[in-house]
Parts: C-alpha cells; structure tokens; sequence
C-alpha cells in the first residue's frame, strides 16, 4: 500500500516541477522583469509593451507547451503499450510525416494556406494515421503489421515531403521552424485552436488508463478478461492520433518527447497506466516548457528552436538515467 | 459451467486445425487433453475460449451458444491461461491481480472491499501473499506461472482452460502447479481442462483424458483408460511399457518411437 503512496508522491512532485518550470517560462526571457513586476504588469492589464509580452507572448507560449508536451508524452505511452513495443512513439502511426507532408505542402506549393497551417497540418495527421491503420487491417490489426505499416508510410511521405523542399529550396527556411518544433510567435490564438482536442484527450486517456494495462499483456490474455480487444485497440490509436496530431499541428515534428518521456516516468514510478498516464503527461510538459524556456535565455536575445535544445539535453539526461539503473540491478 | 463442443471446426486461415470435435465435457472434472504437437490441443482450447472464432459447429455453455454470452459476463464464469502472453515489464504481482479483476470490474479504478477480499485469498492460496509488491520481471518461473494462474482465478471462474500450465518448470515446480489445480477443483469445485505433454501427469491428476490426434479427439475416459499401450502407439507413434505405482495409478514408460520418417543416420 505505501508503495502506491509512494507513487502520488511522485506525482505531487512532478506537478511542484511543472508548476516552476512554467513560472520560469513566464519570467524569464529576452526582456528581463522582476517577479513584482510581472504580477502588476498581469493584473493591471492595458497595453503597455511589458503586458504585451507577458500575457500575449509568454503566458499562452507556456501554456501550449505544457499541453503539447503532455499529449506528446500520452500518446507514447499509449503507442507503446498498444504495440507492445518500446521503440514505439507518435510518429510510428503516421501522425508527424502526415503533418509533415501537409504543411510542407501548404507552405511551399499554395502559399495561400499558409494561414490555416494548423487545421490542415492536424487534417494531415489524422488522415496519414487512419491510412496506416486500414493498411495495417486484415481480419483485425495485429501490433507488429500496423508498426511496420506506420514505418512505411512515414518514410513514403518523408520522402516526398523532401522532394518538394529540394525544388522549393527558396522556400525551405519557412518550414525549418516546423521541421525541428518550436514554440516562438505561437500565441492565443493557436492555443486556442488546438486546446478543446488536447484536454478532452488527456481527460479520456486518464479515464480510460486502466483498460491500457489490460491489452498490454497480449491479445489473447485480453480476450480472456472479456475485452472487445479490436475496439479497445482502436480507441486508443484514435486517442493516440488526436493528442499527437493537435501537438504536432502547432509545435512541430517535435521527436523526443513522445518515444522517451513515457520511458523515463515509467522507471520511476512503474507501468501502471493509470499513474503512467498522468505522470507521463506532466514530465512531458515539463520537459516542452523546459527546453522552451531555455532556448528564450541562453543565446539571448537570438532564441534557439525548443527542438534543438530537447534534442540535445533530452538523450544524454536518458541515457545518463537508462546507466544509472542498469548499475542499480 | 458445462461445456460442450459440437460439430467443431476451426483453424488459421487455409489451415483447418480442429476437424470435427464433438463432445461433452464432463462438468466440475479434471478433463487433461494430451496429444503429438500440432494435433489442435491448444485451437481447442483457444476456441473453447472465445479467444479463437470456429469456423464451424459451435461452442456450447450451459445449453446455450458461446456467441449469445456477452465477452464481459462469460469472464466472470470461464477463465483462460493462453500460451501467447507477454511477461508484463514494470508491473507488481498486486497490479497483475488487479487486473484479473477486470469483468467484476470493467471501469478499472475502484476497488471495492470484495474484490480485495479476493486478490488476497486467491493469492493465499497460489501461495503470492508475500510476492503481491515484487514486479512481475523479477519472479522466477514458476511464481510467474502461479501469478497467471492466480490472475485467471481472480475472475472467480467455474471453469478454467489453460494451455501447458507447467510448460519450461522444474519437476518440483511442475508438480507443485498439478497440486494447485487439484486442490482448486476438490476445494472450490472449478472445472479444469487443460493441455499437458507429460502422460504420467495427466494421469495422476485427471479425471479424464481426452487424446487428441489430427484435429479429432480419437480417444476420450478415465486415465486408466487412455494409459494403454495400443492407445499410446495410434496417438504418439511411441511403444510404451505401462505399469501401476504403489497407489493404482497407471503409468507408462516410453521405450521408442514408431515413427516411420525418422531419418536414418549416415556412417
């Protein structure tokens, strides 16, 4: 019994980190404020310069790293016990080449679009993750066809996604900031836009946690226990497609989060889904909001892309995590 | 739960495994299925199950067909041990448990004072009480296999299916799960059929024996029955000698094989 206490601990902990991370994300930046300031500058409103980049710049641009840090996160750790497989994470169903591929064609090819690049980068999404799934069915989808269907797609769309830059080359600039997943010029508009779809996921999938561990153990076994396996497993990948497809959308082909935060929350606490889930959602938040905040300060005031600040800190904090366990057993 | 099978057919694609089971299983038996691999122990089992749909002819529970039962509700009467199960990383003997909770259960978050009424007996009696905090990768092989014999009588099952439940054990630990399912039967009144290789294990510890040859159960009675010599030659190819221990149970020593297609060994 302890041992699942000692569990919520951790999660209230998590939460505590979350809670830092984002008043360090509102606080710090190019232009420099005290911390009195910032909570009159936030109450008194109006439209000074100093209310403009608090509550139009960084106060959204943390509040959307926080949500897509977590249904990134979510969608991993439901990818990963629906596959079965450790290597699995939101781009393996298709989502990140899908989105890929649309907003490289909306930015590049009908330069039009480029306003609705957050619809129809998550149309993109949606419609690559449900051609994987109807690929990967044949009397029922087995885990390992859709994996392989997932990865044949997305290296089908990647190409053609670089072929479209390699004649657009011009234009490849433009899309730089969508390859590597940033943060910066986002604000209440896009998290409005893609807020609805993140929170109701993250909501089903806490909800629904429980069933997760279930068909983890095997289709058999969960047959066994009176599941509509196929269904089950169906919900979740839509579950998955949603949450990812939303964050994909506005922040990016952000890898990382999705594949290791699941991996790094479950050594801590363990593989029940129904802590996973939660835990996993706020470390992933952590993690977005983190590297965002950190890529505003350290070259100052040029910014680097949250991408490259998660995609250099990320692994090696893991890998220095994954050694340090194996030393333990 | 009484169960019986009926015009049964069923198998993998092109391959048609079971070819015409009919039978009706005796209820609150120890019912052992033996058998030459691929002979469709285990597409018996699994279609018994529901985990495997026949491709014709029908499983009947109770008198009525196995398709007209919610999944939900047959769990909570039959459980099964499949041999196709993934050794679950990061999860605790008590998570395992909880989830064999899951019919009585389904929404999966609250656990009611029955259903930890159970966990704790059923892990009393498969001998987990102390192992319930331990993750399930850290068991050795025979507390792994308890654990899934555990989970699938969490479900409070009149009937349980299980497929080689002594598969990769030591002979201590073989012997030690055959105990289980014989104090689980005489105690608790729980209907087995299950798949065994060893014959003298089947013989001390079942009710009956049905011997399972080409997708057709060609021989079905009590141990006594199926432990004979010219049943042991038509179902295994083996010549064996057969012979009774000290309490009557019979018993048979294998002494070679009859199959024709052995290869010869070249000098």
């Amino acid at each position: 019994m302890s041992d699942v206490i000692k569990k919520y601990v951790v999660l209230i902990v998590l939460a505590a980190v979350l809670a830092v991370v984002m008043m360090l994300s509102v606080g710090y930046g190019v232009m420099e404020m005290s911390w009195i300031d910032i909570i009159r500058t936030l109450f008194s409103g109006g439209d000074s310069i100093e209310f403009q980049i608090i509550y139009n710049l960084r106060l959204p641009r943390t509040l959307l790293g926080a949500l897509v840090g977590a249904a990134l996160a979510v969608a991993g750790v439901i990818l990963q016990a629906v596959m079965r497989n450790p290597l699995a994470s939101p781009g393996i169903i298709g989502v990140s080449s899908g989105a890929g591929l649309a907003a490289v064609v909306a930015l590049m090819i009908f330069p039009a679009l480029s306003g609705w690049l957050i619809p129809v980068a998550f149309g993109g999404a949606f419609i690559t993750a449900t051609a994987v799934y109807l690929l990967a069915w044949k009397r029922g989808v087995e885990p390992v066809r859709l994996l392989l269907a997932g990865v044949a797609v997305s290296s089908l769309l990647g190409a053609m996604s670089t072929a479209i830059m390699l004649f657009n080359s011009e234009k490849v600039a433009g899309i730089l900031d969508f390859a590597i997943g940033s943060l910066s010029t986002r604000s209440w508009p896009q998290l409005e836009l893609v807020a609805p779809y993140i929170i109701a996921g993250l909501a089903v999938a806490v909800i629904i946690a429980p069933k997760l561990n279930i068909l983890g153990l095997g289709d058999e076994i969960a047959v066994g226990l009176g599941m509509n396996v196929e269904r089950m497993r169906l919900c979740f990948i839509a579950l998955a497609a949603l949450l990812a497809g939303a964050a994909v959308s506005v922040v990016g082909l952000l890898g990382f989060v999705g594949l290791i935060a699941p991996h790094i929350v479950r050594m801590i606490i363990g593989g029940d889904s129904k802590i996973l889930i939660p835990g996993a959602a706020i470390f992933g938040a952590v993690l977005v909001v983190g590297s965002d905040t950190a890529g505003r300060v350290v070259i100052a005031p040029e910014e680097l892309p949250l991408g490259i600040i998660m995609a250099l800190l990320g692994p090696p904090f893991f890998l220095w995590l994954l050694r340090r366990r194996a030393g333990e057993n | 739960m009484k169960i019986e099978l009926a015009k049964l057919f069923a198998g993998y694609r092109r391959n048609t495994v079971l070819e015409g089971i009919d039978i009706e299983f005796p209820e609150h038996a120890v019912i052992t299925l033996v058998g030459a691999n691929g002979c469709g122990k285990s597409t018996l089992l699994k279609t018994a199950g529901r985990i495997l749909k026949p491709v014709s002819g029908s499983v009947v529970l109770d008198g009525k067909n196995i398709n007209s039962y919610k999944s939900l509700d047959l769990a909570g009467k039959m459980a099964i041990l499949p041999q196709s199960r993934y050794i679950p990383v990061q999860l605790s003997v008590r998570e395992l448990l909880i989830m064999g909770r899951y019919p009585h259960r389904p929404s999966g978050w609250r656990l009611g004072a029955h259903d930890r009424e159970v966990i704790d007996r059923i892990a009393g009696v498969t001998g987990l009480t102390g192992l319930l905090t331990r993750r399930a990768d850290t068991l050795s092989g025979g507390e792994m296999q308890r654990t899934w014999i555990a989970m699938t009588l969490v479900q409070e099952p009149e009937l349980l299916l299980l497929d080689e439940p002594t598969t990769f054990l030591d002979i201590c630990t073989q012997y030690e799960i055959m105990e289980l399912i014989r104090k689980l039967n005489l105690e608790l009144g729980i209907g087995v059929i299950m798949a065994l290789h060893d014959l003298n294990m089947a013989a001390r510890y079942s009710d009956f024996i049905a011997a399972v040859k080409s997708g057709r159960i060609k021989y079905f009675g009590r141990p006594e029955d199926i432990i004979k010599a010219d049943v042991l030659l038509d179902v295994f190819n083996i010549d064996a000698e057969i012979c009774h221990s000290s309490d009557g149970k019979p018993y048979c020593i294998p002494v070679r094989s009859h199959r024709d297609k052995s290869p010869e060994v070249k000098k």
